[in-house]
């Protein structure tokens, strides 16, 4: 049988793991992505932060200010 | 009028030319049809917040976003997200903190939308490119 203050430590250890996996599936979720797709079937997803996908952020920001 | 269907509605889509005044031929009817169409789309996403149809040639048949530079910005990212792999794109999704941008072309034209956050990305997706296959219908048999 665990002594009491294990039960307590154990407690407080899973609810501080299932906080931390909360907030790291909400960033997850929530992160910027641009995907593309072409006629020919292919798709991608363009990596943050290249001159491309910055160009395309600053486009889509410039319009969802406006919107 | 609209039509209850399951969990949204859809609207009916009558045909008929706009009340403007638009001439029933050509470009009128095209960009009339455009308009109705965006109309319609409003209907079938509330969380729409402004979309427009762009032409074969790059212009705008109608938009829904409120200030004249929504559509000049629209088509900046559509030239943006063509730049990106040199290539034409047949439709894009982007999501941003606080909204989601989908991009469809069909039949040279395309529709650029601007939702909130967390739609359901496959349905609206699908509605915006039905919408533009009914604009590109028209356009050929205009």
């Amino acid at each position: 049988m665990l002594k009491p203050h294990r039960v307590l430590i154990d407690k407080v250890s899973s609810y501080t793991d299932e906080a931390a996996a909360f907030m790291r599936r909400r960033r997850h979720h929530r992160r910027p992505y641009i995907r593309v797709q072409f006629s020919s079937g292919d798709a991608l997803e363009l990596t943050p932060g290249t001159p491309p996908a910055e160009e395309i952020d600053a486009a889509a920001t410039a319009l969802i200010d406006l919107s | 009028m609209t039509w209850p269907v399951c969990s949204y509605t859809v609207a009916e889509n009558t045909n008929q030319p706009p009340e403007s005044g638009a001439s029933s031929h050509g470009e009128d009817a095209l960009r009339g049809s455009a308009e109705r169409v965006l109309e319609n789309l409003a209907e079938l996403e509330p969380e729409l917040r402004a979309a427009a149809i762009i032409g074969t040639g790059g212009e705008t048949l109608a938009s829904s976003g409120s200030e004249p530079a929504w559509s000049r910005r629209a088509g900046e990212l559509l030239s943006a997200l063509d730049k990106a792999k040199e290539r034409e794109i047949d439709s894009a999704h982007l999501a941003t903190e606080t909204a989601e941008i989908f991009v469809v072309r069909e039949g040279g034209m395309a529709l650029v939308a601007v939702t909130g956050r967390f739609v359901l990305a496959s349905l609206t997706g699908f509605d915006i490119r039905m919408a533009l296959r009914d604009v590109t219908r028209e356009a050929a048999n205009a």
